[in-house]
């Protein structure tokens, strides 16, 4: 009668360890099959895929697994005239793959290789009158391209470049009655679009604009009885969720508003025992994506020594981070 | 459909009959690999649970009417069958036999005469004094009565009469013979709980995609001599404005307890030997609350001991919210449906089916079944499956069964019209008049129970006299069914005013005026009965089979007094158990695409007029 | 003999499935590989609208191929008339609604749709506010179907009202729809404003969204939407911009306000008799945000003091607002210490209907004590009802919070937290605070501590980083003995610092201390009832990573 909550029960069997070294080969033999239907499925959004792969590599001490050259050298031919990069040969560029592509040159340390005045000019292109950005020149908005927009200029250091302002009211337009963000305005609050805006304001230094108790406590009511996290009340929880809420509650100084022990449970029990990789939930099949997040959020729930520290705001490295000439800010209480 | 001829003389299972445990048994046993033979004496499926259109249900009548001549066979079964030293025929009965006091009648004339036709569209142009007198009339012709009632709610339409006028006032026999197929009335309706067990086995065994069904759209009851809605889903408790929130609370908290299986023996305590009814009280629920629970909901009695109840509450809420508002499930085309969905899968799985193929003995020997007669041919099996109103009278266990009483009701409106077109379930609850409950089931033209404008009225309740004696006064509570003879249609309309006799003056208010959406609340002119049937039918299910059957002879009772078909299926299963030990109960069909056809096509029984469209509206169960 | 069934193996079907996904892989590869062909040579024609299709109805996710499509559709605009660029568009639409039936969550399909619309020169927008009625009996939280209607209502100039009856009827199915709360809580501003600007809508309308709620949280108390959006009916505004405590002295210039913000944005400014002092603003914290901003004024403040001193701050509208400080009797500083004010004054008209709303909540907590949802609204209730009335109450529900819903004991702890601080500084507003044994597990409002010499924070449960002790730009003694401190990194800098206890907690390292080296007054701290109070050489292992130290542990250094 009474509407049961929304949640799955964590299988008895289900993992408890993390399965490192299964992730490890999980990632590195990615792609190594290039008839795989799923990898082949993919492709048009493959720069992303990359990020994801190379990552969670770094993440876990083995980013020697994949070829830096090989590597390094695929992603700054995806850079176009114009600027932006495409996702592989034959697609189009996009704001998302723009913003992977320069994430993991930051990441090789290979900045040097991106034609910045390009890449800066192709991001202050996509803005519009209204602050928003364009992902593309086809006129979609979203505040995830707001995002990207500043996470790939703020990378080069070249924030200034765009009207900062006009883009921070326009991430503010996107604000709604719980305290969240939603893609653009008028859209419902998203675990995945706050990430997007509380990053934002992080490195636009204008947090305090969030009433991050509101927020927050939206944020950590996504926490389920099976530990995991949803993106909205009344969805199921997903692995890639306890990246976005918790990264936002990270950045907003509230992370120890979840329960993180269960959360770890949960997301150890999405792990693959045999294939390796996170899936979404626990008996479903991994992939980069949730590998990647599952990582991230271990990392930032300082579960395991064998992760590095994740930056919240930008989903890399904090070690990759070190040229950063402006930090991402930070709330606390 | 197999010819005599082509019928196989030796085979797994003989199925004697298409009701609905015997076609759960065909199916399950054709399942697992299993020859069935599947024969009935009608020349339709179902037995006592089929649906007629209404030109074949008069046929039924006439059948019961006179059984010498139904499903006659004029063979002698020992003129072509030969039996040999220790065998013995045993005689099958006429399943007419279960069926009495059967009682039909119009309540409109066959058609209208010139005259008449003349008055009406005078009628609906009188002046205000005409108007005015009629009104102050303590009696009304019931066929009048929207004339009138129209009159004073809307001069306007005085003029111009409406469809509705028309139709209301109008019908007649011939209108509703000539749309005679576009009927299926029900011997047996029943409806199906969301998450009962024939559901689940429609959806396990794949035999769902046979099927089509409605939600019922509400579930009403009888209170304070009102029909109200009952708030029974979650969205019903949230819109209600006939319930403080606390009475909201209340209702969801008792619901919700009743549902709680880790607390189950700590809220009950104290009540295992005391009524579902002491326990509602217990936990001061408001007499509205007190009313839905017990009556509606827990479909009780006061008597209604407090496990039973909880155990009917939570069935009612398991069912809840899978398909639709209300827990239930009403098959389109009518119950008769199902037999045959079952009997569908069997023949996909090689079964033979045979209509107007009456069995009409036994053979026996040693105890055991050793041939079933049916036209003139000797049929061996290794199993016989037959419904318990042809078996052979020895067979039983000599205690008289109870009774079913039944009315069905043709009508010009619903009981409570609704915006959208409504399914409506309601379980009169005993009164001091009518010791049992009624269940009243009432279905519209989507579900093809009737043509537009008309909707089918199902009463059921536990036989203590005859079927009118035991329903009348219940129908005359929701529905106006005035007597007339047809000769009172040659009568002037203006003499039949004054004679007829009179109804509540505040039934003249046309439902068109509240306009509130507050349904529960307006008065409402009663829907005008234009076609009844009553009817007595044996209840089977609570007898047992002596020991004289022989021990391959599986009898299948016939409809049963409660809601649903969880008695059906339980039997089905249980004989097929029995029969099959160790082989699986209907497992799960294969979906068309993962069937691999070996050998030749299978026989498929054709059913005409089935649409397997999905449309909103329709639900068709899936896991 | 009829035939018989075989149900195949799965053996069988994972076969099937795997040369299926095979063949998959090499029919997209040529169709792709003719579409990259076909871009390169610049052809855009009914070919290639052909081949996209087939991809785009297998993967509809592939941007680059609307892409392709819409610069085909643009090309042959040229050379068609408007009737064919309306058929070719229409079915366009046709190919996107095919796409989203199999993926409704397909971005690239749901922006190709909104670009379609906006190109067609006759647009049905009636059929696309059809479209989205049945996709959201589909799935009634898919976002995009939502973000699609509300460009369709805007291109089809839908009467908000209209809108808001569509949510009335999707409330009434299921009013567990946390999306339909959120369209609301946009519709409603829209079609009832609040002329006095109070309450998100207007008074009547108020009263109805509230009994919405109430249906709602008495029908099922454990559904989270309908209480996200009380929360938001009922108000929770931030506090107006404003300046909570200024000091003006030779030694120490500051101002702490009510929110954090920019100084371009906050306009600061102290006065002297009127007259603005000449001088430089930096924050407190280092942050380009802060809400403790330091004065360095060109020239020393004269002392003593004019009896006029103020602060000037700019106000949400921009307008200047004028707050004066009182100066002390020897006119040798100037400060402002008022009461500060937690929670905004309610009309009375507003401060009844939330008296009605807890008594909702009490009459529910009779059914069910132990709903999170209603407990916790109470205390909101209750703050913002009358604050001084319901301290202990406050209190005790939130502990109550902390059992039952353990999962986010550290939000109602820090909620605690902040609601008992603020008590206690209604309360002290002198040069030494106390806020020993309040279970405080966070430190909010330190800047209205900018002004405390002596601060006691014994007895509490602080573990995390503590930056905003940087807005203790006065305090000299900082007592926090007996918390759970495992680190002191990231603590702000305090400059007047001069002693500092952290007996009883869990520093463990000497490296654990040497954040405290951004305090440069520090001369006496003691460590004692720590492990690092049993580290080897402590002493000299202190004195390396702060050198300015005199006293520890109680023993000069």
């Amino acid at each position: 009668m009474a509407k049961p909550m929304r949640d799955i029960q964590l299988p008895k069997d289900s993992p408890s360890e993390l399965l490192l070294q299964k992730h490890i080969e999980f990632l590195a033999n990615y792609g190594t099959d290039k008839n795989d239907y799923e990898f082949c499925m993919t492709e048009y959004m493959r720069m992303s895929g990359m990020y994801w792969v190379m990552t969670a590599l770094d993440l876990v001490g083995c980013k020697d697994r994949l070829p830096a050259d090989e590597v390094i050298s695929a992603v700054a031919k995806c850079q176009e005239d114009t600027g932006g990069f495409i996702p592989s040969p034959g697609h189009d560029a996009h704001i998302l793959y723009t913003l992977s592509a320069v994430q993991i040159l930051v990441m090789y340390d290979a900045v040097d290789l991106i034609n910045v005045e390009s890449l800066v000019s192709y991001v202050v292109g996509l803005q519009q009158k209204d602050g928003s950005f364009f992902g593309d020149k086809w006129g979609e908005v979203d505040t995830r391209f707001s995002f990207c927009a500043v996470a790939c200029l703020s990378l080069v250091n070249r924030l200034d470049a765009i009207d900062v302002d006009k883009a921070v009211e326009f991430v503010m337009s996107c604000m709604n009655f719980d305290g969240g963000f939603g893609s653009r305005p008028g859209a419902e609050s998203h675990a995945g679009l706050i990430y997007c805006c509380v990053a934002f304001l992080s490195i636009t230094g204008e947090l305090h604009r969030v009433d991050a108790d509101l927020l927050g406590w939206w944020l950590c009511e996504r926490q389920l009885p099976s530990g995991g996290l949803n993106g909205r009340p009344e969805k199921l929880p997903d692995v890639c969720y306890s990246w976005w809420v918790l990264s936002s509650l990270s950045i907003l100084g509230r992370l120890h508003w979840v329960h993180k022990d269960q959360l770890v449970r949960f997301i150890l029990a999405c792990q693959d025992t045999e294939t390796g990789g996170f899936s979404d939930r626990p008996g479903d099949i991994p992939d980069p994506f949730h590998t990647l997040f599952g990582l991230a959020a271990l990392s930032l729930l300082g579960d395991s020594e064998k992760i590095k520290s994740v930056d919240p705001t930008y989903c890399m490295p904090v070690h990759a981070l070190q040229k950063l000439e402006s930090k991402p800010q930070r709330l606390y209480i | 459909m197999a010819s005599a001829n082509d019928l196989p003389s030796t085979c797994d299972v003989i199925v004697v009959g298409t009701g609905m445990t015997e076609s759960i048994l065909a199916a399950a046993a054709s399942r697992v690999g299993k020859q069935v033979l599947h024969i009935d004496g009608n020349d339709y499926y179902g037995g006592l649970w089929a649906s007629f259109n209404l030109d074949n249900l008069n046929k039924w009548v006439k059948d019961c009417e006179n059984p010498e001549n139904f499903a006659s066979d004029p063979d002698d079964p020992n003129s072509d069958v030969k039996i040999n030293n220790g065998e013995e025929f045993v005689f099958l009965q006429n399943q007419t036999s279960h069926i009495s006091n059967i009682e039909v009648k119009w309540h409109i004339p066959k058609k209208l005469t010139e005259t008449q036709v003349e008055q009406w569209s005078r009628k609906s142009q009188t002046s205000q004094e005409e108007k005015e007198s009629s009104e102050s009339d303590e009696s009304k012709s019931p066929t009048e009565e929207h004339t009138l009632s129209r009159k004073h709610t809307n001069s306007e339409s005085e003029k111009m009469p409406s469809v509705g006028f028309t139709r209301n006032g109008n019908w007649t026999q011939e209108d509703l013979m000539r749309d005679y197929r576009r009927f299926n009335i029900d011997l047996a309706p029943k409806l199906l709980f969301a998450r009962g067990s024939l559901v689940e086995l429609l959806i396990s065994s794949n035999i769902a995609r046979y099927t089509e069904f409605h939600a019922v759209t509400r579930v009403l009851t009888w209170l304070d001599g009102e029909l109200n809605a009952v708030p029974c889903s979650r969205a019903d408790v949230f819109a209600t404005r006939h319930v403080s929130v606390v009475e909201k609370r209340m209702l969801m908290k008792l619901l919700t307890g009743c549902m709680d299986s880790d607390n189950l023996v700590q809220e009950f305590q104290g009540f295992e030997s005391k009524t579902f009814l002491e326990y509602l009280k217990s936990k001061r629920l408001t007499a509205h609350l007190l009313h839905y629970v017990l009556y509606a909901i827990a479909m009780g009695t006061d008597t209604t001991p407090c496990m039973e109840g909880v155990e009917r509450t939570q069935r009612f809420l398991n069912s809840l919210g899978r398909y639709g508002n209300t827990p239930f499930l009403w098959p389109m085309y009518g119950t008769g449906e199902l037999p045959q969905a079952f009997c569908r899968l069997c023949a996909v799985f090689g079964g033979t089916y045979c209509l107007q193929h009456p069995a009409k003995a036994l053979v026996v020997a040693n105890e055991r079944c050793v041939g079933v007669v049916s036209c003139g041919q000797r049929l061996m099996a290794e199993h016989v499956v037959m419904g318990i109103a042809q078996a052979p009278t020895q067979y039983l266990d000599g205690q008289q069964p109870s009774g079913i009483s039944r009315g069905v009701f043709i009508t010009n409106k619903s009981i409570m019209p609704s915006e959208k077109e409504p399914l409506t379930f309601l379980q009169f609850p005993p009164g001091p008049s009518h010791p049992n409950p009624v269940t009243v089931i009432e279905v519209g033209p989507s579900t093809h129970a009737c043509p537009q404008g008309l909707f089918m009225v199902h009463m059921t309740c536990k036989q203590s006299k005859s079927a009118k004696e035991d329903l009348q006064e219940i129908a005359s509570f929701l529905l106006t069914q005035e007597d007339v003879s047809p000769s009172d249609y040659d009568i002037s309309t203006d003499n039949r005013s004054t004679q007829t006799s009179g109804q509540d003056p505040h039934h003249h208010h046309s439902e068109g005026a509240s306009g509130s959406g507050d349904e529960a609340a307006t008065v409402r002119t009663k829907p005008q009965v234009l076609w009844s049937m009553y009817f007595n039918c044996l209840e089977t299910s609570k007898n047992s089979y002596s020991p004289n059957a022989p021990e391959n002879v599986h009898l299948c009772s016939g409809p049963d007094l409660e809601l649903d078909f969880e008695f059906s299926v339980q039997q089905a299963e249980r004989l097929f158990k029995k029969m099959y030990p160790d082989l699986e109960f209907l497992p799960r069909a294969p979906d068309p695409e993962e069937i691999v056809i070996e050998g030749d096509t299978p026989e498929v029984v054709d059913e005409d007029g089935n649409s397997f469209e999905f449309d909103e509206e329709v639900q068709q169960p899936s896991s | 003999m009829h035939g018989r069934l075989k149900v195949k193996t799965t053996k069988e079907q994972e076969e099937e499935r795997r040369v299926k996904r095979a063949q998959k892989v090499k029919q997209y590869r040529l169709a792709y590989g003719r579409i990259v062909e076909k871009r390169q040579a610049g052809e855009r024609d009914e070919e290639g609208l052909q081949i996209s299709q087939q991809i785009l109805e297998m993967i509809p996710d592939i941007h680059s191929l609307w892409n392709y499509r819409r610069e085909i559709i643009e090309h042959l605009k040229e050379s068609g008339s408007e009737d064919d660029l309306q058929r070719r568009l229409e079915s366009e639409r046709h190919l996107t609604e095919t796409c989203l039936r199999a993926n409704p969550k397909s971005y690239g399909a749901w922006h190709h749709r909104t670009w379609v619309m906006d190109s067609m020169p006759s647009p049905d927008w009636q059929r696309e506010v059809a479209l989205c009625t049945k996709f959201l009996n589909l799935d009634e939280r898919n976002f995009h179907c939502w973000d699609y209607r509300r460009f369709v209502a805007a291109r089809a100039a839908l009467a908000p009202q209209q809108e808001l009856s569509f949510t009335d009827d999707k409330i009434a199915v299921n009013f567990s729809n946390y999306s339909c709360w959120h369209y609301r809580s946009k519709l409603l501003p829209l079609v009832y404003p609040d002329p006095a600007g109070v309450r998100p809508v207007r008074e009547d309308q108020h009263r109805h969204e509230l009994e919405l709620v109430q249906n709602a949280a008495f029908t099922d108390p454990n559904d989270q939407s309908a209480w996200f959006y009380q929360r938001w009916l009922l108000g929770r505004s931030q506090p107006a911009q404003a300046v909570t405590r200024a000091l003006v002295s030779p030694g120490l210039c500051l101002v702490a306000t009510a929110r954090p913000a920019k100084a371009r944005g906050l306009g600061l400014q102290l006065l002297l008799d009127s007259r603005p002092l000449d001088g430089r603003w930096r924050s407190a914290d280092g942050q380009r945000c802060s809400s403790v901003w330091v004065f360095e004024p060109a020239s020393p403040i004269p002392s003593p003091l004019p009896g006029d001193v103020a602060a000037r701050f700019l106000d949400a509208s921009g307008a200047e607002v004028d707050v004066a400080l009182d100066v002390v009797a020897d006119g040798s500083s100037a400060a402002l210490n008022s009461v500060p004010a937690f929670g905004a004054p309610l009309s009375p008209a507003l401060a009844s209907v939330m008296m009605e709303e807890l008594d909702a909540c009490r009459q529910l907590l009779e059914f069910d004590p132990d709903s999170k949802w209603t407990l916790l609204t109470s205390v909101l209730l209750m703050q913002t009802i009358e604050r001084q009335q319901f301290e202990a109450e406050t209190v005790l529900t939130l502990d109550t919070l902390v059992e039952l819903d353990y999962q986010r004991a550290n939000y109602y702890k820090d909620l605690r937290s902040r609601l008992v601080l603020e008590y206690a500084l209604e309360r002290q507003r002198g040069d030494a605070v106390d806020l020993t044994r309040l279970s405080l597990t966070a430190l909010y409002h330190a800047p209205l501590l900018a002004l405390v010499k002596t601060l006691v924070l014994d007895d509490n449960h602080l573990r995390r980083p503590l930056p905003q002790l940087a807005a203790l730009q006065c305090c000299e003694t900082l007592s926090m003995d007996r918390n759970e401190l495992v680190s002191l990194s990231g603590w702000g800098a305090m400059p007047n610092l001069r002693r500092l206890s952290l007996r009883g907690n869990a520093l463990a390292s000497v490296d654990s201390l040497a954040p405290l080296a951004c305090c440069p007054r520090l001369r006496e701290l003691d460590v004692r009832n720590n492990p690092v109070a049993s580290v080897e050489a402590l002493r000299s292992a202190v004195k390396a990573v702060l050198p300015g130290l005199g006293v520890l542990n109680g023993e000069p250094l």
